[in-house]
């Protein structure tokens, strides 16, 4: 059991920094997800913690211990690894014991940590099988084995199921949930998959270009992004916007955009008044959050034509050009299938009020998402 | 207008279509001209070195009189061949052993970081497109007592003086082995090169976060993934050495008096000094025989462990 500090922890190489001076805080017993991008400098941080990689500055502690200079085996973290990086010539059981002989444990011993945690991933039909003998879900079940079999202070997990087709990767997902109940020990979880932090994290680190966005719980990250990136990169698909300037009309506050005017509602106005005039602003509106007009309350209403049509079974994605030509602007809806659209055909969406948020020039979240959910 | 220009009426191509051979006779073809020509090269020499030694020839008289496996027989009699076998199995076990540790040892280390690792790892390979004949010019300079470079480095410790002849009949076949391991070594490294690349490095990480060394590493991680490829390196290694010649040869011609006179130097001598065809026939065939089954023996060694089928498929 460990709480896990970063205190400005960096890694850059000769022309490239991977990660710029980040602070973490990760309690005892939680499940945290460092999410982003490929090249965001998730991995690295994670490797940072285990110890294959040295952090270039900043401190790392583990259970109030420094570590950023003591080798990886002696900070009792387990590590999950994304190709699963299985020892080919050993079978499943001298797998699994591989950490524990590796500490010279009495064989005895190793027996019967062995079977305990084949036990526990359900793994105990295949101990005396080679790792090519096994399915791709049954391999990565032996991988977390062998974390599990240590008894760490940590498990680390990078892009544990990015091997895995569809359909397991959602059944490991749980399983591994289910896992960290159990042992509630510290999960640090790396992942590109928004789905996977929502499903699993207690917190999400949102990560890009080497900087934390934003840290915090799912819920949150998801209604109250810190700013339009973090916006757009979580949700499926991600947050629409309406990029333009802010100016005033008949006294008003509205944004000019490419595809006309829009005066903003009150709540947005409001938030919009702390803003200098004439500088670039967002608004911002998730596509589950529009509708087909008519538009009930306060709200924009949107005007277009239907660019796009994908159905996704329960639901369609409908992009949108609010606009004329290849430039318009175009938001993307997810609607309900009942409806059909054609490509070309003119459309009207409507934009409740309570769900539009504001970002200021900078992308930084000036307004929206601020109702907490009943 | 696009499609107009686009599609002149190409007679010729359409009408070619229509002639292309089938799958099967395009495998057919393949298969049937490689073994006419593996017939052609292999076959025939070979089943003619077989007639060989089972006739005896005369050169002069040109005469040749059929007599069984006679000549085997008198091969397995002569003592200079069961010297000569002797021999070759020392020299062999010597090259092998040489040749095997010095192509691991290059290969690891020209598998780490290094600055100009590119340039190096070329370098490393240049004994061994060097000829053989080079090779043994360049050891004969080397191991000169009078102006040779080892002799020149011992020297002043002591260690030798220009009376130290290191082609003694004791040392000679040694100072062979390891021109050979120098020119033949840099191929297994490649060997080895290639599958120390193929190694993920995952595993290595993964071993380093279980607490393993780097010797449990090397162990437990590099040793098991070389297996098949240190198969190919016996092998080739050990074929290398059965049928060494042009060292030998240019180096020593299998002197001082028969001490460095290993099998493919005897049946050199029985064919083009005494011109026993049929006698140098039956004892390259015995020298076959000898290579296949050091082979096997590897084979055997090697593949009771061996892992089967792609082990670590994600």
């Amino acid at each position: 059991m460990a709480s896990v500090t970063l205190q400005g922890i960096q890694k850059s190489y000769s022309h490239f920094q991977a990660v710029r001076s980040l602070d973490l805080d990760i309690q005892d017993g939680e499940f945290v997800v460092l999410l982003g991008p490929s090249g965001c400098g998730k991995t690295t941080t994670l490797n940072m913690i285990a110890g294959l990689d040295t952090p270039t500055g900043g401190e790392i502690r583990i259970a109030d211990r420094r570590v950023d200079q003591v080798p990886p085996h002696r900070r009792n973290v387990a590590m999950v690894f994304q190709s699963i990086a299985l020892y080919p010539h050993m079978t499943v059981r001298e797998n699994i014991g591989f950490p524990l002989r590796m500490q010279k444990m009495p064989a005895a011993q190793v027996r019967a940590r062995v079977d305990q945690a084949a036990g526990l991933l359900r793994v105990e039909s295949m101990l005396d099988r080679k790792p090519y003998q096994l399915s791709g879900g049954q391999r990565q079940r032996v991988a977390i084995g062998r974390a599990v079999v240590r008894n760490p202070d940590l498990f680390l997990f990078d892009e544990p199921l990015s091997s895995l087709d569809a359909k397991l990767r959602t059944d490991m997902r749980v399983e591994l949930k289910r896992l960290h109940r159990t042992l509630q020990a510290t999960f640090i979880y790396v992942t590109h998959d928004q789905v996977e932090a929502m499903t699993l994290a207690d917190r999400i680190a949102v990560m890009s270009g080497g900087n934390l966005l934003q840290f915090a719980d799912p819920d949150t990250i998801y209604r109250r992004p810190a700013n339009m990136e973090v916006a757009d990169f979580i949700g499926n698909p991600g947050m629409n916007f309406l990029r333009g300037t802010l100016e005033a009309h008949d006294g008003a506050p509205a944004l000019a955009t490419t595809a006309g005017r829009y005066v903003l509602p009150p709540a947005l106005a409001q938030a919009a008044r702390g803003l200098p005039a004439g500088s670039a602003a967002a608004i911002g509106i998730r596509p589950e959050a529009m509708g087909a007009a008519p538009l009930a309350g306060d709200g924009l209403l949107l005007q277009g034509r239907v660019w796009a049509v994908e159905p996704v079974g329960p639901d369609q994605f409908v992009d949108v050009a609010a606009g004329e030509g290849d430039n318009a602007p175009r938001l993307r809806a997810r609607l309900s299938p009942e409806r059909r659209y054609e490509v070309g055909a003119p459309v009207a969406l409507a934009l409740p009020a309570a769900r539009l948020y504001l970002f200021d020039a900078r992308g930084v979240r000036v307004h929206g998402g601020e109702e907490p959910r009943s | 207008m696009n499609t107009a220009s686009l599609t002149p009426a190409r007679p010729a191509l359409a009408r070619r279509g229509g002639k292309e051979m089938s799958d099967l006779g395009f495998a057919m073809t393949v298969i049937v001209a490689v073994y006419a020509l593996n017939t052609l090269i292999i076959g025939v020499p070979l089943g003619y070195s077989f007639w060989l030694s089972l006739h005896d020839t005369n050169a002069i008289l040109r005469t040749e009189e059929f007599v069984g496996t006679d000549l085997y027989g008198e091969v397995l009699a002569d003592p200079a061949v069961i010297d000569a076998i002797w021999r070759s199995l020392g020299f062999v076990a010597m090259c092998v052993a040489g040749s095997f540790a010095a192509a691991l040892g290059i290969s690891l280390v020209l598998n780490e970081e290094m600055p100009l690792r590119g340039l190096v790892r070329g370098l490393a390979l240049l004994p061994w497109a060097m000829s053989q004949v080079v090779t043994a010019t360049v050891f004969s300079f080397l191991l000169n007592p009078s102006f040779g470079a080892l002799t020149g480095l011992l020297a002043p410790l002591g260690l030798a003086n220009a009376a130290t002849v290191w082609l003694s009949s004791d040392w000679a076949l040694f100072w062979v082995a390891l021109a050979f391991v120098w020119h033949v070594a840099p191929l297994g490294s490649f060997f080895y090169l290639a599958a120390l690349q193929t190694i993920p490095r995952d595993l290595y990480r993964a071993a380093r976060v279980d607490g393993a060394g780097p010797v449990s590493r090397f162990r437990h991680i590099t040793l098991p993934h070389l297996k098949h490829t240190t198969l190919i390196v016996l092998v080739v290694m050990t074929v290398e050495a059965v049928r060494q010649f042009d060292l030998l040869f240019s180096l020593t011609r299998g002197g001082p008096g028969t001490s460095t006179q290993i099998l493919p130097l005897l049946i050199f001598r029985y064919n083009f000094e005494f011109s026993k065809y049929g006698l140098a026939s039956a004892a390259a065939f015995l020298l076959t025989v000898l290579s296949l089954l050091l082979a096997t023996a590897y084979f055997m060694l090697i593949r009771k462990k061996r892992p089967q089928g792609d082990s670590h498929a994600k």
